[in-house]
C-alpha cells in the first residue's frame, strides 16, 4: 500500500520541527533509507511511514499512539502550518458544523488533490452533544492522527470537549467527542480570507 | 404543475436561500435585500436606494432602466458594486409575478477570495448550496500546493546548478575540464569570433612528484592554475585536461606578437619556485598556440592536434619554449615552423 508523500512530507516537517533537524535526519540514517527527506508531490510504501514512527517513538522513548496525537495537535496549532487548520477551519463556523463536516473531509481533499486518499469519516451525533466519529479504511494509527486534530480544533473554536478513542480494529475506529460547553473560552480568530485577498 | 402558478413566499425565506439577494421594484428602488447584502454595504441604508446607485451594470448594456428587464429576456448580468473596491458581481435576475417588481440574485463568482476579505464574510453568509465555501477551499489549497511546487523547483534549480557546476569542475584546481572545453569549443565555432587555442604541459612536474611526493604534485597543479586564471581575462576559458596538462581558450587574441607576449609571461610566472612546507617546486611549462585565423575553415579537431603538434615542437626545442603554428597554407592544414 502507498502513502501521498504530502503526508509523510507534513510528518517530516513536525519532527524537525519538534524535536529538531538532528532527531529527523538520525532516524533516516539509522533505518538506512536512501533518503534525507520526504517529497510532497511523490508516493511512498507506507511501510516506510510506519518504520520512521517506529524509529522515531524508540528514539524519544514515547509510545507511536501518543506521537501521532501530538503530530495531529501539530497541524491544527503550529502557525508553520498554519494552512492545515484554515482547511480544516473551512469545515464549519461551529465547532459542531465542524465535526459534521468531517464527513466531507475525503471529498474536500480529493477535489484539492486528486491522488490524495484520506480516510473514510461517518459522523453520528448519538446523545445531544455526544458525538461518535468512525474512521475507516485509514492507513496504521490515522484515529490518534484525527484524535490530536479535533482536540486542538475544540480549543480553536473555544469549546471545551472530552475525546478519546473508544474502539481501535483493523481498519476501523471509532472516536467519541462530548461536547461539555459549546462557548467555554475565546475561540482563535478564523479569518475567511486568504492572504493574498485583498 | 404549472410554473407560472404563483406560490406565497416570504421574504424571510428568501433571506435564508438566497442571503445575496435583492428585491426590486418597477421604479428601481430596493424594496428588500437579503442579510449578506446588507453587510456587504456596510450596513449602508439599502432599501429605497434605487439599485442603480448601488450596483453598475456592466453586462447586458441594452438594460438602463427597471422597465428593460421585463423586455429583455436577459438572465444572467455583470455587475460591478458602487463602492472603493468596485468587487465584481453575477447575478440571476427574474421578474416577480406582479409583473411590477424584480428579483435578483447576486454571486460573487471568480472575485470570492477578494469579497471574503473586504466585506468580512463567513460560511455562513453564503447559502449551504453556494460553492463559495468550496471555492474559498480550493483557493487555499490551491496556493498551498503552489508554494510546495515552487518550493520543489527552486530547489530542483539550485540542485541542478550545483550539479552541473561540479560536472564541468576540475575537482583538484577548480579549473574547467574537459567536458567544458569541449562544450566551448562547440559553441566557439558557432559564435564565429577569432580565438586562439593554447596547450600546455608542465615540464619537471614528474621530478616534483617524486622528490617531493603527490601532496607537492596537488600544491603546484593548484598554483599554476592560479596563474592561468590570473593572466587569463574573464571571457578565457582555463581547462585541465590531463593530469599536468592544460588548455585555455583566448578570445579575440590571434595576433603572434599578443601570443609571444602572453605565453612569455606565463612561462615566466611558472617558473618562479612555488613554496610546499618549507620547500621550494621548481617546475616549468611547454606552450603550443594555434590561433583560428590560420585557417579558412576551422575546424575543432585539426585545431587542436595543431595545437598539439605546436607543443611537442617546444619539448623538442628543450622546454620552457613556445611555439605559435604558422599559416603558411590556408586550406585547413598548418605547418609548424
Amino acid at each position: 500500500m502507498m502513502m501521498h508523500g504530502l503526508i509523510l512530507w507534513i510528518f517530516e516537517a513536525f519532527v524537525r520541527l519538534t524535536y529538531g533537524d538532528q532527531v529527523w535526519e538520525k532516524v533516516l540514517t539509522d533505518l538506512d533509507l536512501h533518503v534525507q527527506s520526504v517529497e510532497p508531490m511523490f508516493h511512498y510504501d507506507v511501510q516506510i511511514g510506519l518504520s520512521i514512527l517506529r524509529q522515531l517513538s524508540i528514539a524519544q522513548g514515547r509510545d507511536r499512539n501518543s506521537l501521532l496525537e501530538d503530530f495531529g495537535t501539530f497541524l491544527v496549532t503550529d502557525p508553520r502550518v498554519e494552512r492545515v487548520r484554515r482547511l480544516l477551519r473551512f469545515g464549519g463556523v461551529e465547532y459542531t458544523d465542524f465535526l459534521h463536516s468531517l464527513e466531507d473531509l475525503k471529498g474536500r481533499a480529493r477535489l484539492a488533490v486528486s491522488d490524495l486518499t484520506l480516510p473514510d469519516i461517518q459522523v453520528d451525533e448519538v446523545r445531544p452533544h455526544v458525538f461518535e466519529i468512525t474512521c475507516e479504511n485509514n492507513p496504521k494509527g490515522a484515529p490518534h492522527v484525527l484524535l490530536g486534530a479535533l482536540r486542538a480544533l475544540a480549543d480553536d473554536y473555544g469549546s471545551l470537549a472530552y475525546l478519546e478513542v473508544c474502539s481501535e480494529r483493523q481498519e476501523s475506529a471509532v472516536i467519541s467527542v462530548s461536547l461539555l460547553e459549546r462557548e467555554h473560552a475565546q475561540a482563535r480568530e478564523f479569518l475567511w480570507a486568504t492572504d493574498d485577498a485583498s | 404543475m404549472n410554473i407560472e402558478r404563483p406560490i406565497p413566499f416570504t421574504c424571510g425565506a428568501l433571506d435564508h436561500v438566497l442571503p445575496l439577494h435583492m428585491i426590486i421594484d418597477g421604479a428601481g428602488v430596493v424594496q428588500h435585500a437579503g442579510p449578506t447584502i446588507q453587510k456587504v454595504f456596510n450596513n449602508r441604508k439599502v432599501i429605497g436606494r434605487n439599485v442603480f446607485g448601488l450596483l453598475e451594470l456592466r453586462r447586458p448594456r441594452s438594460i438602463r432602466r427597471i422597465e428593460d428587464v421585463a423586455k429583455s429576456d436577459t438572465r444572467r448580468v455583470q455587475l460591478k458594486i458602487r463602492d472603493r473596491h468596485r468587487t465584481s458581481l453575477t447575478g440571476a435576475l427574474t421578474v416577480m409575478p406582479d409583473m411590477d417588481s424584480v428579483l435578483l440574485n447576486l454571486s460573487f463568482g471568480y472575485s470570492i477570495s477578494e469579497a471574503v476579505a473586504r466585506y468580512e464574510l463567513t460560511g455562513s453568509d453564503f447559502a449551504p448550496t453556494d460553492l463559495a465555501v468550496e471555492m474559498l477551499y480550493l483557493v487555499e489549497a490551491k496556493s498551498a500546493v503552489m508554494d510546495i511546487a515552487s518550493q520543489l523547483a527552486h530547489r530542483l534549480q539550485d540542485e541542478k546548478e550545483v550539479a552541473q557546476t561540479q560536472a564541468l569542475t576540475d575537482g583538484l584546481t577548480g579549473l574547467a575540464n574537459r567536458r567544458a572545453l569541449e562544450m566551448r569549443l562547440e559553441r566557439q565555432f558557432l559564435r564565429r569570433i577569432p580565438f586562439s587555442l593554447m596547450h600546455l604541459d608542465l615540464d619537471f612536474f614528474k621530478t616534483v612528484n617524486d622528490t617531493h611526493g603527490h601532496a607537492a604534485g596537488d600544491a603546484v597543479l593548484e598554483a599554476v592554475a592560479q596563474i592561468l586564471r590570473e593572466e587569463t581575462r574573464k571571457e578565457d576559458l582555463v581547462a585541465r585536461v590531463g593530469g599536468d596538462e592544460f588548455v585555455i581558450v583566448l578570445d579575440n587574441q590571434v595576433y603572434p606578437s599578443r601570443l609571444e607576449k602572453i605565453s612569455t609571461r606565463l612561462i615566466r610566472r611558472i617558473e618562479a619556485p612555488i613554496a610546499f612546507q618549507g620547500r621550494e617546486c621548481r617546475v616549468s611549462t611547454s606552450i603550443g598556440v594555434v590561433p583560428s585565423t590560420n585557417y579558412v575553415k576551422p575546424d575543432p579537431v585539426v585545431m587542436a592536434e595543431d595545437a598539439d603538434r605546436a607543443l611537442y615542437a617546444s619539448k623538442h626545442a628543450g622546454r620552457a619554449a613556445f611555439t605559435i603554428a604558422n599559416a603558411q597554407e590556408r586550406n585547413g592544414t598548418s605547418l609548424i615552423d
